[in-house]
């Protein structure tokens, strides 16, 4: 039986030791099978095991980190590298996993280089365990940049975007995010001497110059992650022309870090002169989402109301984060679950249009009304996206704008103008696919999607009702 | 007994939705039709024994926030929730005798839709109350089968539960409850309270179809008839009187709170008559004569919200029996729409012609009895429009050379015997329940002397005129302030913004210069470093210059 | 006799050297594998020499075997062999007479023993005589394009080598005896003149000029472009870390570093080689240019950090150059892969597309490449980590800002080619690997993987050789 000692690190070992795997499977045309997709598959539900036996062994209720493992990394410097898990991380790291089935479900049929974009996924979802699961700063730094690598090789590859200097500036104003975290990590291993777990940081005062440059190189390079002006623009000109939905699904995680680190690293107490960069960041977070938003309405491109969509909800939970209020924090937690589920799936119906689309040589217009099922689920999706109450998303978003509609009501307008304007984008596109009379026009006959991956996607929609009904109520059956 | 009943239609709907029967389908639907009425009956037993249902569950709990799921049902509430479980057994009732596609699944749906109701009615807390007015919009765009309906539907609600959202989300911010009753207290604690008075206006507004959102109903002109009675009277325009009454509170944070209401409410009952008198189509009259319920319901709310249950009973109960004779016509002439194409009828109906009468007369009575000590000017007003609409209504369709093609006119029968065993039931139902007084009968009197001079001479033949103006017929004015207004200028200021800032100043101008500088540098650069014996006496010479610059600066 | 002994080893490589001549002469069917095999016995024998004689020193300051200099030395002779290992399946597929070639190389390693291990000026300048010229002669072997430009690097040689003779001449006449201690002391104490300023310029010129940092970079970066690929190698990984094994030494012994009309301007030539090298990445398309220029920034980036030459300093530059050399032998393995048609591919317009038809080659690319660019979970984030750690504890901010604008600029240079070799569509039909190659380079992996898991089982090991 396995002690604690070794659960954590093996949440980052087994996408690894798949991503081999994967790269050793062999596939064979004549029996037709798809070793590296069912390894890869295989390696992600391992992992999601390993998750609810991470569920069982920690205390809901318990606030900091647990189940800790520390490791001695190098003696000159001294670093330590720890590992810890709250319900925090781990709800993450879960709604990141069925997101990754999700996504490979869709792309089963995709057969275009399909080893590579498993291993490099696989490599990424590593990193990014990593990463959610570090204690201590210089192991949330370093999976911090390292999960760039292999999104920059997914970008390049499967990205089919057009015009490669999107990928990058894409890949170079994250790295300029990563080389301040960098410069305020080895500042602040020196300036604390050896306290640098990742609870310890939000308790540190400011009060010197060197602290504020610390505090501030660690807010640009986290919110350069987010699509927030002036970052928006290359993440908008990436995500916007990805077509290959796996890839969308994991750049939408890249903005993710950024809020994780946030939610980690924001002081508890932050000093009066600071009040006015809160405030500008505020104004600037309000105006890009009216802005995304806005472009997204009039935009056509499906893709682009997806992402229009992604951007105005995580400047919000950014917002929320920024109140600093421990119910709202758990809430964007909880909202982040449902919020990560009902974007992948919306992306893979989108791809999956995008497909027979190209295969029928015909509009989308009205393209619903000839797949029954995938309407269904296009629809649920399409509501609980709104915000609609079979999603934790619900509850989540109200605590959420109670608290910002209370601090700067103004902003709190145009923040909710944005949020109307994405929704109804969302639902025009809805309505334009499940337009009967344009679809009428097409005598085709086509195939529906297949009754695995509609069951697959029932049960997603069945977490999202019951993540609304109680967001931990996984924990019950555990 | 009630939490039973409850938690029975929630499966009953859910099941109803899942398994679809292909075969014997009117045998399930009067299955169904039974199940809900023998649910009625318990509801209307429990009501008349004075039981109240008290229930509380705590739903989420973590750190300081508790959301409780409460059934909480007295007599009021009751009183409101029998009159939509009346209707919408009379809904699935007819949904028996009609070929209907997804006639199970409608059926399903109000099963659904009722616990929906309860559970609106019986919120104690803004999240309950939330929840619950979204499932009933969601419920209401499952049962509409028509997709432009339901997109202007979807959009009309959703911006109206959101806006709900919104006042519920700041009064929770500034009262740190969620208690509903606690609204009242806003006025002492909270923040922007003209700001909350005028979404909460919004939001009602649009989700009960009042002046200018109720083209959203008109849509759905294009539904059956059951449906879209059904819709009208059981869907979101009831459920957003049953959210004012839960939070009239917020009404009087401003002293213009239920001034707005009412001008509203009469704005919305003009554009009832408006719609009434001059459209052709039976089933937008229908939608009108639902608009001045709803005009008329507002604004008895807004005047006495205690007696919700005797405004919301006595005004649907009127309102529903001329819809009903509306859809009884549409039976009986084969399906025809636009009473343009009516007239002389009388000869072949006469009895439809009689009953259609006297449940107008018991209607009328029932809704006097209830509403005019509440406000008997309006009642008195309200009962003369509907008398005089009823005659001018009855006229084009009864009296006058006929319109109708040879075939309606062939077919026509009294044999719509569904509708009428629905209407001889809510006769005698009223019958019990009038109180026949003095002042019952100048009412009668008079709305009959309406009736009959509006019937017989026809003074407003001049409207049926507009039958013919398509601009009258077709065009929807508010939509199109909507597109111009509203949309419009988002579109322009989207693309505006895209092609300005992110594409001009970022792209163009920002990225493009420092591009274009960066690249002329390395281009020199690369030429500088491709070695020649002159580069490299060259950076000889520069590292010579360094060298002595260094001593100069020591110096 | 003692003495003459500490001298051993390198005498040893000459005469192998000198062998290689007489066997390629007079002895028939010889193969490149004959000569490397020689090569091979010939550096473990050096190495066992080194390790034996390691407290054997010739009197006063010509000649001295300490722990460092063995250290600097073995590590030398390690990269040699390896190079020499790839080199042989090169000379095998090209058929070509490989005895110059491991010839000039053996007597390379030498000239270099003796930089790395004298602290008298004449001796340092006989070395960098030797290993200027034997570059030369390596870069011209079996060059058979244009050698305009190796011969205009001759000539600058010659140039820089006359600067340094007529210092040395000059010193010469004012300080008795060559060594580095006598020559700091008559600069502090006495007057010194424009001439005595000139003359230290160019000696000082002439030591930068082997370890090919900015200004005198530009000759070397060519030769590697159109030399072999095995003399490439040889040129570029020996000599630049010998110098800097060499002016680590010097700077210790005789406290050179302390020295401000050294320090100082050899801190600002450091500085601009990091950028002057990160900036010329970026448009390059020769794979060999590329490595120059890197090793250029590399070599920058470890002088820069050897502020104080305390034990932490002189570690974290060691481990950040280590880790250098590992990588660029790494990417000098994947080079001796990528043969087309029999011909060896030198631009990256050539491998363009290589992960469709090479993809491990291709993954391995890039992970040399983020290892010298200092991306984490890759060795060369540990040598960042180091170097960056100790411009913090010095409080050199402004130091560690430039280096993180130099580190962007590598990045990006980077970038580009790792876009071209995964991202773009292949340009042409590549051959089978070679095997010598792929050993070398699972080697480099798995040392990569130990440093990555465990850094600190080399930091460690690495502290207790230099104390």
């Amino acid at each position: 039986m396995l002690n604690n000692f070794s659960h954590l690190s093996l949440i980052i070992l087994i996408p690894f030791l798949g991503m081999l795997f994967t790269l050793a499977a062999k596939d064979s045309d004549e029996i037709k099978t798809n070793n590296a997709y069912n390894v890869a598959i295989f390696t992600v539900i391992s992992n999601i095991i390993m998750l609810m036996r991470m569920f069982s062994l920690i205390k809901v209720d318990t606030a900091g980190l647990q189940l800790t493992e520390k490791y001695a990394w190098m003696k000159n410097p001294d670093i330590n590298i720890m590992l810890g898990v709250d319900i925090l991380s781990l709800m993450m790291l879960l709604a990141i996993h069925i997101a990754y089935i999700i996504g490979y479900v869709g792309i089963r049929n995709n057969n275009k280089k399909q080893k590579s974009l498993l291993v490099l996924s696989l490599l990424f979802l590593s990193m990014v365990n990593g990463f959610f699961i570090s204690g201590d700063i210089f192991s949330f730094y370093m999976f911090f940049e390292a999960m760039l690598i292999p999104l920059f090789l997914l970008l390049g590859m499967f990205g089919d975007i057009k015009r490669k200097e999107y990928i990058n500036r894409f890949f170079v104003y994250n790295m300029v995010g990563a080389i301040l975290f960098f410069a305020a990590v080895v500042l602040l291993f020196n300036y604390q001497k050896g306290v640098l777990g990742l609870q310890q940081l939000s308790l540190m005062d400011l009060s010197n110059r060197l602290e504020y440059f610390i505090w501030g190189a660690i807010f640009l390079s986290l919110l350069s992650r987010i699509p927030v002006w002036p970052f928006h623009y290359w993440i908008s000109s990436v995500d916007s022309n990805l077509r290959n939905p796996m890839v969308f699904i994991i750049s939408i995680i890249i903005p993710l870090t950024g809020l994780y680190g946030f939610i980690r690293f924001l002081p508890q107490t932050l000093p009066q002169v600071l009040d006015i960069v809160i405030l500008i960041l505020q104004i600037i977070s309000v105006i890009t989402m009216l802005f995304i938003a806005l472009i997204g309405f009039t935009n056509k491109d499906r893709q682009y109301k997806i992402f229009s969509y992604v951007t105005v909800y995580y400047i919000m939970y950014l917002l929320g984060i920024i109140t600093g209020k421990e119910v709202i924090l758990l809430n964007i937690v909880y909202s982040l679950f449902s919020y990560l589920l009902i974007v992948a799936s919306l992306e893979i119906f989108s791809y999956y249009l995008y497909k027979e689309q190209s295969q029928y040589s015909i509009l989308d217009d009205g393209m619903l009304c000839a797949y029954p099922r995938l309407s269904l689920l296009y629809s649920f999706m399409s509501l609980a996206a709104v915000g609609l109450p079979i999603s934790s998303l619900f509850l989540s978003n109200f605590l959420i704008l109670s608290n910002l509609l209370a601090s700067n009501i103004q902003m709190g307008i145009i923040m909710l103008l944005a949020i109307i304007i994405v929704s109804c984008a969302l639902l025009n596109e809805f309505f334009r696919l499940r337009d009967f009379e344009k679809w009428s026009l097409n005598i085709i006959e086509v195939k529906d999607i297949s009754p695995k991956f509609f069951s697959l996607m029932i049960f997603v929609c069945f977490c999202l009702l019951m993540s609304f009904i109680k967001p931990l109520w996984f924990l019950f059956i555990l | 007994m009630m939490i039973n009943n409850i938690f029975a239609l929630f499966l009953v709907g859910v099941l109803g939705n899942i398994f679809i029967m292909k075969r014997a389908k009117t045998l399930v639907s009067f299955f169904l039709c039974v199940l809900l009425g023998i649910t009625s009956y318990v509801l209307i037993h429990t009501y008349l024994l004075g039981q109240d249902t008290k229930f509380s569950l705590i739903w989420l709990k973590y750190l300081n926030l508790e959301v409780n799921i409460d059934l909480y049902l007295n007599k009021t509430l009751y009183q409101i929730l029998i009159p939509i479980f009346i209707l919408s057994v009379c809904a699935s009732f007819f949904s028996i005798f009609q070929k209907d596609e997804g006639g199970q699944r409608f059926v399903s749906f109000i099963f659904l839709n009722l616990c929906f109701y309860i559970i609106l009615l019986s919120s104690k807390n803004m999240v309950q109350l939330l929840v619950a007015s979204n499932l009933i919009s969601v419920i209401g765009f499952c049962q509409i089968n028509d997709v432009d309906a339901r997109k202007k539907y979807a959009f009309y609600n959703f911006l109206s539960d959101i806006t709900l959202f919104s006042i519920c989300s700041l009064c929770y911010a500034y009262l740190n409850t969620l208690d509903i009753n606690a609204v009242e207290l806003y006025q002492k604690t909270g923040a922007h309270k003209d700001l909350v008075v005028i979404l909460f206006i919004f939001a009602i507004s649009i989700k009960s179809g009042l002046l200018m959102f109720h083209n959203q109903f008109y849509d759905m002109s294009v539904l059956q008839f059951n449906r879209l009675n059904y819709l009208l009277y059981c869907g979101t325009p009831t459920a957003g009187m049953i959210i004012l009454y839960k939070l009239i509170g917020i009404l009087n944070l401003s002293d213009y709170g239920l001034i707005s209401i009412k001008l509203l409410a009469l704005g919305t009952f003009l554009s009832g008559l408006y719609n009434a008198f001059l459209k052709d189509n039976l089933k937008e009259k229908a939608v009108g004569i639902a608009q001045l319920n709803w005009g008329m319901s507002f604004y008895l709310i807004s005047v006495s919200p205690n007696n919700m249950g005797q405004i919301l009973g006595a005004g649907l109960f009127l309102s529903y029996l001329l819809n009903l004779m509306a859809y009884s016509v549409y039976n009986i002439s084969s399906y025809e729409q636009n009473i343009s194409k009516m007239g002389g009828f009388i000869k072949k109906l006469k009895f439809s012609f009689a009953l259609y009468f006297i449940s107008f007369i018991c209607g009328i009575n029932l809704f006097w009895s209830n509403l005019s000590p509440i406000s008997s000017v309006i009642c008195f007003i309200y009962i003369l429009v509907l008398s005089l609409f009823l005659g001018y209504a009855f006229h084009q369709i009864f009296l006058g050379v006929t319109q109708a093609d040879e075939r309606v006119y062939a077919l026509l029968k009294n044999n719509n015997w569904s509708v009428y065993l629905i209407m001889i039931l809510f006769c005698l139902i009223a019958f019990r329940y009038i109180n026949i007084d003095k002042e019952a009968l100048p009412i009668n009197i008079i709305s009959f002397l309406v009736f009959l001079i509006s019937f017989i001479f026809y003074p407003l033949r001049n409207l049926a005129h507009f039958y013919q103006n398509e601009q009258i017929q077709e065009t929807d004015i508010y939509a199109d302030i909507f597109e111009y207004i509203v949309l419009a200028p988002l579109i322009i200021l989207g693309r505006i913004l895209w092609l300005l800032v992110d594409f001009i100043l970022i792209e163009r101008t920002i990225i493009n210069t420092l591009n274009n500088l960066f690249s002329k540098f390395l281009i020199l650069l690369q030429k500088a470093n491709h070695f020649s014996l002159r580069t490299s006496f060259a950076y000889l010479a520069l590292g010579f210059l360094l060298l002595m610059l260094w001593q100069y600066i020591r110096k | 006799m003692p003495n003459i002994l500490s001298v051993l080893p390198e005498i040893l490589l000459i005469i192998i050297a000198l062998l290689f001549f007489l066997i390629d002469k007079y002895r028939a069917n010889n193969t490149p594998k004959t000569f490397y095999s020689l090569s091979k016995y010939g550096l473990f024998f050096y190495i066992l020499g080194e390790i034996t004689l390691q407290y054997f020193h010739i009197n006063g300051d010509l000649f001295h075997n300490t722990g460092s200099t063995i250290f600097y030395k073995i590590i030398l002779s390690i990269s040699a062999w390896i190079i020499f290992s790839m080199s042989c399946k090169w000379f095998l597929s090209k058929n070509l007479n490989s005895a110059l070639f491991y010839g000039l190389s053996l007597w390379l390693l030498s000239a270099l023993s003796l930089i790395l291990s004298s602290a008298n000026l004449g001796l340092i300048g006989l070395g960098i005589v030797l290993s200027l010229l034997i570059e030369y002669k390596l870069s011209v072997i079996f060059n058979e394009e244009d050698t305009q430009s190796e011969k205009k690097y001759g000539i600058f040689s010659i140039f820089v080598l006359l600067m340094m003779f007529v210092s040395l001449y000059y010193f010469g006449q004012k300080i008795s005896g060559l060594d580095v201690v006598s020559f700091i002391k008559y600069y502090k104490s006495s007057t010194t003149n424009i001439f005595d300023k000139m003359a230290y310029m160019g000696l000082l010129l002439s030591l930068i000029y082997l370890i090919g940092i900015f200004p005198l970079h530009a000759g070397k970066v060519q030769i590697h472009q159109n030399s072999i690929l095995p003399s490439s190698a040889v040129i570029q990984i020996l000599p630049m870390f010998a110098g800097y094994g060499s002016f680590v030494y010097l700077s210790k012994q005789t406290g050179i570093m302390g020295f401000e009309e050294v320090y100082y301007i050899i801190e600002l030539f450091a500085f601009l080689s990091i950028f002057v090298g990160a900036l010329s990445l970026i448009r390059e398309n020769n794979l060999k240019v590329i490595i120059s220029y890197s090793s250029l920034y590399a070599v920058g980036v470890s002088i820069l950090t050897l502020k104080n030459f305390d034990k932490a300093n002189e570690l974290s530059s060691l481990i950040y150059l280590i880790i250098f050399m590992v990588s660029i032998l790494g990417i000098y393995g994947i080079l001796f892969c990528l043969k087309s048609k029999g011909e060896y591919l030198s631009e990256l317009s050539s491998v363009q597309g290589l992960y469709s038809q090479k993809p491990m080659l291709a993954v391995l690319l890039c992970i040399f490449l983020m290892s010298i660019a200092g991306m984490p979970l890759s060795l060369g984030f540990v040598g960042k980590l180091q170097i960056v750690d100790s411009f913090v504890l010095q409080e050199e901010y402004w130091v560690m800002f430039f280096f993180f604008m130099a580190f962007f600029l590598i990045l990006i240079a980077y970038l580009n080619i790792i876009s071209q070799v995964f991202f773009s569509e292949k340009s042409q039909h590549l051959d089978r690997i070679n095997n010598g190659s792929v050993f070398w380079i699972s080697v480099f992996i798995v040392v990569f993987l130990i440093g990555i898991l465990n850094p600190a089982f080399y930091i460690e090991n690495l502290e207790k050789i230099l104390r």
